[in-house]
C-alpha cells in the first residue's frame, strides 16, 4: 500500500470564465520510505498538489488516498485527525507558531489530539533529539535561526509516527549548507520509512529524491520513474 | 477531559500572544473591565443604599441591636411594620389615662442579662439669631451610636454646654481655622453659648444634615417636662428571632416600644416578609435592558474589532494549527482563548477597580448616593455574576472573529489573507427581514408613543407601564433591523464608485469591500451617536419643561418653615428678618394669615381657605398693581376659578346646618403664577375686620430683590432658618443632564477615535501597496481619511435615526409642549462626527510605510 496515491486528480478554482485549472488529471504514487520531488514553474500546481495530499483542499475530481484512506470521503474533522496522525507539513518559512516554544510547536499535533502534556512533551523532546535540537526545546522561534526553525518543523512533521511528510520548498529560505542539512534530515526520515513529497525549485535538492515529477499547467509532464536498484547499474541491465 | 485538553495549546498561544502585544492587551482589557468596575460600584451602592439594607438600618439603629422608647404609659401595644423599619405603638384604653415619669423606668432590669443601654434623644436648639436647629443627643464615644453620627475632629461633647457641629455648619459659621477648630468656637443660643468641641463628618443626605448638632446625653438629665418618651439604644446578648419577639412583647407589657434589628435581618421569622412594592418594574426593566443592550453591543463592537484585527494578524498561525491537524473548532478556540484570558483579566481588574473605587471614593459616592455609607453591603453572588458577565462579554466579543476564522480554509490562512467580499451574496437573504424589522420598529415606536401619551395623561391616576415596555421593545426591534440593514447601506455606498476623485473612489470601494469590519465600525459609532442624540433630546425636553413649569413661589421669594409659635412671635420674626437680611440680603418677610371667626376657620364652601394679606404681601409676591387696587376696593382675590361665581365669592364658617357666617363678597380672579397657597381666597385686613374676622399667621415668605437660590437657602438652614424657594421642577436635574451629555460627547470622541484607528490599522496593507506604486503620503492619508469619512457619515446617520426615534419617544413620554428638537446638537453631531472620524483617519495613517507592511 502506498503512503500517497493521487489518481486522475483535477482541481479547478473559481467558476465560469474565472475558472482556473490548477491540476489536470494528475496521477502520482508515493511509496512508504520514498522521497519524491515535485518541480515545475510558478503556477504549475505544486502547492495545490501538497494541499490536496494533506487534505487542506479537496479535489474537484479524481481520488486522493493517504495510506489507502480516500480523503474525499472524510469529513473536515476526520481530515484534521488524519493530519494529526499521518501527515506532517514543512513550509518554506514561517513554519512555527511564534508564541510557542520549539517543544510546544512539536507537541502541538499531539496536544490537539488530546494527549496529556507530559507524554506529549516527551514525544516532542524525542523528535527534537532526532533532528539534533534537544537543547533548544524551550526556545521561542524568534530566538532560533532559520535552519533551526526548519529542523523543528521537520520534528513536528514526524512526531507521533507520521507516514507522510509534505514539504513545500523547505530549503527555500535557507543558505545552501543549512539546506543540505535539512535535506539530509528528510532523507533520514525516509530511510526510517516515512514517505516524503518535496516541492522544490532547486535541482540540487531534487537530486536527493528517489524520483522527480515535473509539473506544468497542472499536469505531470515528466516522471523520472523509480530509481533503479544499485545492482542493475552494475550489471547494466 | 480530552476536549478540555484541546483548550491547552489554544490558551497557551493566546496568553503568549497577549503578552507579546501588551498595549493592545491593556486597551482591550480596560475596555471590558470598565463596565465591570461600573457594575461592581453600582450594584454595591444600590445594595448598600437600598431601603432595606443594613446601611439604612444603621441610620436609625446605629450599631445597636434595638432601639427602645419608654412611653409614659404603663402598657402599650406594639406593631412592627415595613420589614422592621418602623415600630408603631399605641396605648390600650385602660393605659391611656395613666401616665408616669418615663425617666424613672429601670430599663436595664427588664432586659436580658448582659444587655447594655445608652440613652439618646433629639431636641431643638433655639439660636440667638432667630432660627432653631435640630440636634441629636448622643454619646459619640459609645460604639452603639456608630452610624448615627461620626466625629471627624475634636472630641465628643461631654457637658451640658458643649456641642459637636457638622463640618458644613462649622465652615459656614467660621468655626474652623486652617482645618482646626478654633479655641473659642461657640454656638450662640437664646439660653447662652454652647462651646463647640467637635466636628462631625458631613452627611451627604441634606435632609439629615438639617440636624447638624450633637449634644451630650447629660443634656437630657433631669428633663421630663418636654420629653414624654425616653429613648435608648441597646446592645443585647445573642438572641434568636423567637426570643427577640418575646422580648418585644415583654417590654410592651411594661410600656416600652422596642424596635429590634433582628426584625430587619429576619423579617420572615417575624412574619413581616412581604412582597416589596413593585419588585419588578417592567418599564424600568425594559428601558434598562435596552440601555444595557446598547452598551453591551458597543463593548462587543469595540472589543470584537480589536479581536478581529488580532485574528487577521494571526492568520498564518491559525493556518499552521490547521496544517498540524487542528480542526475548525481548534482554530476557533485559539481566538476564543484570547477572549477567555482578556475576560478573566478584565473581570479581576474590573472587580478590583470597582472595589478600590468604593474604598477610595466613599465620600463622593456617598454624596452621589445622598446617604452616609457606613458599611458596604457586598453581595458575593452579585460580584461573581458581574465578573462572569465580564468574562462572557469578552468571550462573546471574540466569538464573532472566532466564527469567521473557523470558516477560513487552511490555504487562506496559510496565505495570510482573508478573502474580502467573497461571501457578500450570503447576506442578501437578510435584506427583506431587516427592512421588515426596521418598519416594524418605527411603526411600533410611533404607536407606543401615542399609547404613552394616552397612558400618562394628567387625568390618569395610575398609568400603566406597558406602553413604555412596548416602546422599548419597538426600539429593540428597530435596532436589530438597523444592525442587519447596515451592510446593505454599505453596499449602496460602494455601488457608485466608478468616477470621482481617486482617494475617495478607493476609500469608498474599500469600505464596501470590507463590509464586515465597516459594519462593525458603523455600528460602534452609530451607538454612541444614538446616545449623544438621545441626550440632546433629553436636554431640550428638560429646557422646554422648565419654561412652562410653574414655580412654587415667585422668583426672589422663599417660603419660610416656621412653627405657629414662631409665626405669632413678633420678636422671633424680627430676629429672622434681621438674620436673613444679614445672611442672604433678604429685604423682609411678609406673612399670610388664615382668616378665622373666633376660633373657627372660614372657607369658601369648596375647601378653599381665606387668607388675610396686605399690599406688601402682594407686592412681594409680584402681583400687579391692579390686584392691590382690587384689594383696596374691598374685593377678594380668588386663586383658582372654582370659588368664583358671577363676580362674587362665598365666605362661610361653621357646620353646614348651623352657619355662623355665610356672606358673599365681590371678588376677582388672580393668577399669581406660583403654586404656593393654592385654592385660597385673599382678602385685605380691612375687609376681614369688616366681617369680624381675625388672622392667624400660617405662612411667611422671605423676599429679596435678587434670586434666592438653593445655595442661599442652604446657608439660611445652617442658622436654623429653613425655607424653600423656586427650585427647578423639571423631571431631570439639568446638571445631571448636562453632565451626562458631556460624558456622552467624551465617549463619542473616544469611541470614534478608537474605531477609526482600528479600522485604519487594518488598511495598512492597502496603504503600503499604494506606497509601492508611488502614491505620495498625502494620497494615502486622503484615502484613509476618506474611509473614515464614509464610516463616520454612515455611523452618524445611523445614530441620528436611532437617537431621533428614541428622542421622539422621550418627548412624548415626558409630555413636552410642542416638539423641542435639539437642532443645534443634531447639527453638531451630523457635522462633527464625520469630521472627527476624518481627522482621526488622517492622523493615524503614517507618512512612512514600507511595502513589508503588506504582510500585516
Amino acid at each position: 500500500m502506498n503512503a500517497l496515491d493521487l489518481l486522475h486528480v483535477d482541481r479547478i478554482h473559481g467558476h465560469g470564465n474565472a475558472a482556473v485549472h490548477a491540476l489536470r488529471g494528475l496521477t502520482i504514487h508515493v511509496a512508504a520510505g520514498e522521497l519524491v520531488a515535485v518541480m515545475g514553474p510558478s503556477g504549475s500546481g505544486k502547492s495545490t498538489l501538497l494541499n490536496l495530499a494533506g487534505g487542506l483542499d479537496r479535489a474537484t475530481a479524481g481520488s486522493v488516498k493517504v495510506d489507502g484512506v480516500e480523503l474525499g470521503d472524510l469529513s473536515p474533522k476526520e481530515l484534521a485527525r488524519l493530519r494529526r496522525h499521518k501527515v506532517g507539513y514543512v513550509f518554506q518559512d514561517l513554519n512555527l507558531i511564534p508564541s510557542l516554544t520549539a517543544a510546544e510547536n512539536v507537541s502541538l499535533p499531539l496536544e490537539l489530539d488530546g494527549v496529556r502534556r507530559r507524554p506529549a512533551r516527551a514525544s516532542a523532546e524525542a523528535a527534537l533529539a532526532e533532528v539534533g535540537l534537544a537543547e533548544l526545546a524551550d526556545r521561542l522561534p524568534a530566538d532560533m535561526s532559520g535552519g533551526q526553525q526548519q529542523r523543528v518543523a521537520i520534528a513536528r512533521a514526524v512526531v507521533g509516527e507520521r507516514s507522510l511528510i509534505l514539504a513545500d520548498e523547505p530549503t527555500g529560505a535557507l543558505d545552501s549548507e543549512t539546506g543540505e542539512q535539512v535535506m539530509r534530515l528528510l532523507r533520514d526520515r525516509c530511510a526510517a520509512g516515512v514517505a516524503t513529497l518535496l516541492v522544490t525549485h532547486d535541482a540540487a535538492h531534487a537530486a536527493w529524491a528517489d524520483r522527480i515529477v515535473f509539473l506544468r499547467d497542472g499536469a505531470a509532464v515528466d516522471d523520472t520513474g523509480a530509481r533503479p536498484a544499485a545492482e542493475s547499474l552494475l550489471t547494466g541491465a | 477531559m480530552a476536549r478540555l485538553a484541546r483548550w491547552r495549546p489554544a490558551l497557551r498561544m493566546a496568553w503568549r500572544d497577549l503578552v507579546q502585544h501588551p498595549l493592545r492587551t491593556v486597551v482591550v482589557t480596560v475596555l471590558v473591565a470598565l463596565p465591570v468596575a461600573v457594575a461592581v460600584v453600582v450594584s454595591t451602592v444600590t445594595a448598600t443604599t437600598d431601603y432595606y439594607s443594613p446601611n439604612t438600618t444603621a441610620r436609625f439603629l446605629g450599631a445597636a441591636d434595638a432601639a427602645l422608647e419608654v412611653t409614659p404609659h404603663p402598657r402599650v401595644r406594639v406593631r412592627t411594620m415595613d420589614r422592621g423599619r418602623y415600630v408603631e405603638w399605641s396605648a390600650p384604653p385602660r393605659a391611656q389615662d395613666v401616665e408616669r415619669d418615663a425617666t424613672g423606668v429601670d430599663v436595664a432590669a427588664l432586659l436580658p442579662e448582659g444587655s447594655r443601654v445608652t440613652r439618646i434623644g433629639d431636641v431643638t436648639v433655639p439660636l440667638a439669631i432667630g432660627g432653631r436647629l435640630a440636634a441629636d443627643v448622643l454619646d459619640l464615644d459609645d460604639p452603639l451610636t456608630r452610624g448615627l453620627a461620626t466625629l471627624e475632629s475634636g472630641r465628643a461633647p461631654a457637658s451640658e454646654d458643649e456641642v459637636a457641629v457638622s463640618r458644613l455648619l462649622a465652615d459656614e459659621l467660621g468655626l474652623v481655622d486652617d482645618g482646626t477648630l478654633a479655641d473659642d468656637a461657640a454656638l450662640r443660643t437664646t439660653r447662652g453659648d454652647l462651646a463647640v468641641v467637635g466636628v462631625l463628618e458631613p452627611d451627604p443626605d441634606r435632609f439629615s444634615d438639617s440636624s447638624p448638632l450633637v449634644l451630650a446625653p447629660v443634656r437630657l438629665d433631669g428633663r421630663t417636662d418636654a420629653l414624654p418618651s425616653v429613648r435608648y439604644l441597646v446592645d443585647l446578648p445573642e438572641l434568636t428571632s423567637k426570643e427577640s419577639r418575646a422580648l418585644q412583647a415583654e417590654l410592651a407589657d411594661h410600656g416600652i416600644s422596642a424596635q429590634l434589628r433582628d426584625a430587619t435581618a429576619h423579617p420572615d421569622a417575624w412574619g413581616l416578609e412581604q412582597p416589596l412594592p413593585s419588585p419588578v418594574d417592567p418599564a424600568a426593566v425594559a428601558t434598562g435592558a435596552l440601555v444595557i443592550g446598547l452598551g453591551l453591543v458597543e463593548v462587543l463592537v469595540l472589543v470584537g474589532s480589536a479581536f478581529a484585527v488580532g485574528a487577521r494578524r494571526q492568520s498564518r498561525t491559525l493556518g499552521l494549527v490547521m496544517a498540524s491537524g487542528g480542526t475548525p473548532s481548534d482554530v476557533r478556540r485559539t481566538v476564543l482563548a484570547q477572549g477567555v484570558w482578556i475576560g478573566v483579566g478584565a473581570a479581576v481588574l474590573g472587580t478590583g477597580a470597582g472595589l478600590l473605587a468604593l474604598l477610595v471614593g466613599r465620600g463622593p459616592i456617598a454624596s452621589l448616593a445622598g446617604q452616609r455609607l457606613q458599611d458596604y453591603s457586598f453581595s458575593v453572588g452579585t460580584l461573581v455574576a458581574v465578573a462572569l458577565l465580564g468574562v462572557a462579554s469578552a468571550v462573546a466579543a471574540a466569538a464573532i472573529p472566532a466564527w469567521g476564522v473557523g470558516r477560513m480554509t487552511a490555504s487562506e490562512s496559510l496565505d495570510g489573507h482573508i478573502a474580502a467580499g467573497s461571501r457578500r451574496r450570503r447576506g442578501g437573504r437578510l435584506r427583506g427581514p431587516s427592512l421588515a424589522l426596521m418598519t416594524t420598529g418605527v411603526v411600533g415606536l410611533v404607536l407606543s408613543g401615542w399609547w404613552i401619551s394616552r397612558a400618562f395623561a394628567p387625568d390618569v391616576a395610575s398609568p400603566s407601564t406597558m406602553p413604555v415596555v412596548a416602546g422599548a421593545l419597538s426600539a429593540l426591534v428597530l435596532l436589530v433591523g438597523v444592525v442587519l440593514a447596515t451592510p446593505f447601506a454599505v453596499d449602496l455606498l460602494g455601488a457608485r464608485t466608478d468616477r470621482g476623485w481617486l482617494p475617495w473612489r478607493l476609500a469608498v470601494r474599500d469600505v464596501a469591500r470590507h463590509r464586515g469590519r465597516t459594519t462593525a465600525a458603523v455600528l460602534g459609532i452609530g451607538i454612541v451617536v444614538t446616545g449623544a442624540v438621545f441626550a440632546g433630546f433629553g436636554v431640550s425636553a428638560n429646557a422646554a419643561l422648565q419654561e412652562v413649569d410653574e414655580p412654587l413661589v415667585p422668583s426672589g421669594t422663599a417660603e419660610l418653615y416656621l412653627s405657629p409659635g414662631q409665626l405669632r412671635d413678633p420678636e422671633t420674626l424680627a430676629r429672622v428678618r434681621t438674620a436673613a437680611a444679614e445672611i442672604v440680603g433678604a429685604d423682609g418677610i411678609v406673612v399670610a394669615q388664615e382668616a378665622r371667626l373666633g376660633r373657627r376657620p372660614v372657607g369658601d364652601h369648596r375647601g378653599g381657605t381665606y387668607q388675610i394679606v396686605d399690599d406688601e404681601f402682594l407686592e412681594a409676591m409680584g402681583l400687579p398693581d391692579s390686584a392691590q387696587r382690587d384689594l383696596a376696593d374691598g374685593k377678594a382675590l380668588v386663586v383658582g376659578p372654582s370659588s368664583l361665581r358671577e363676580g362674587q365669592v362665598r365666605i362661610v364658617a361653621g357646620p353646614r346646618r348651623d352657619r355662623v357666617l355665610d356672606e358673599r363678597i365681590p371678588a376677582v380672579r388672580v393668577r399669581p403664577g406660583f403654586l404656593a397657597m393654592p385654592s385660597s381666597v385673599w382678602i385685605s385686613p380691612e375687609t376681614a375686620a369688616g366681617l369680624g374676622l381675625r388672622g392667624a399667621p400660617t405662612s411667611a415668605f422671605l423676599h429679596a430683590d435678587h434670586e434666592l437660590d438653593r445655595e442661599s437657602l442652604d446657608r439660611l438652614a445652617f442658622y436654623g432658618i429653613y425655607a424653600d424657594g423656586d427650585e427647578p421642577q423639571g423631571p431631570v436635574d439639568p446638571r445631571l443632564v448636562l453632565g451626562g451629555a458631556g460624558g456622552v460627547l467624551l465617549a463619542t470622541c473616544l469611541v470614534v477615535g478608537m474605531i477609526v484607528a482600528l479600522s485604519a490599522s487594518e488598511g495598512r496593507g492597502d496603504a503600503a501597496t499604494l506606497a509601492a506604486v508611488g502614491a505620495p503620503p498625502w494620497t494615502r492619508r486622503a484615502t484613509s481619511a476618506g474611509q473614515a469619512l464614509a464610516i463616520g457619515c454612515l455611523g452618524a446617520g445611523l445614530g441620528l435615526l436611532l437617537g431621533s426615534a428614541g428622542g421622539a419617544s422621550l418627548l412624548q413620554l415626558v409630555g413636552t409642549p410642542g416638539t423641542p428638537v435639539p437642532w443645534a446638537g443634531l447639527a453638531v453631531v451630523v457635522v462633527g462626527v464625520p469630521l472627527l472620524s476624518t481627522a482621526v483617519g488622517w492622523l493615524v495613517t503614517p507618512t512612512r510605510l514600507s511595502l513589508t507592511r503588506r504582510t500585516g
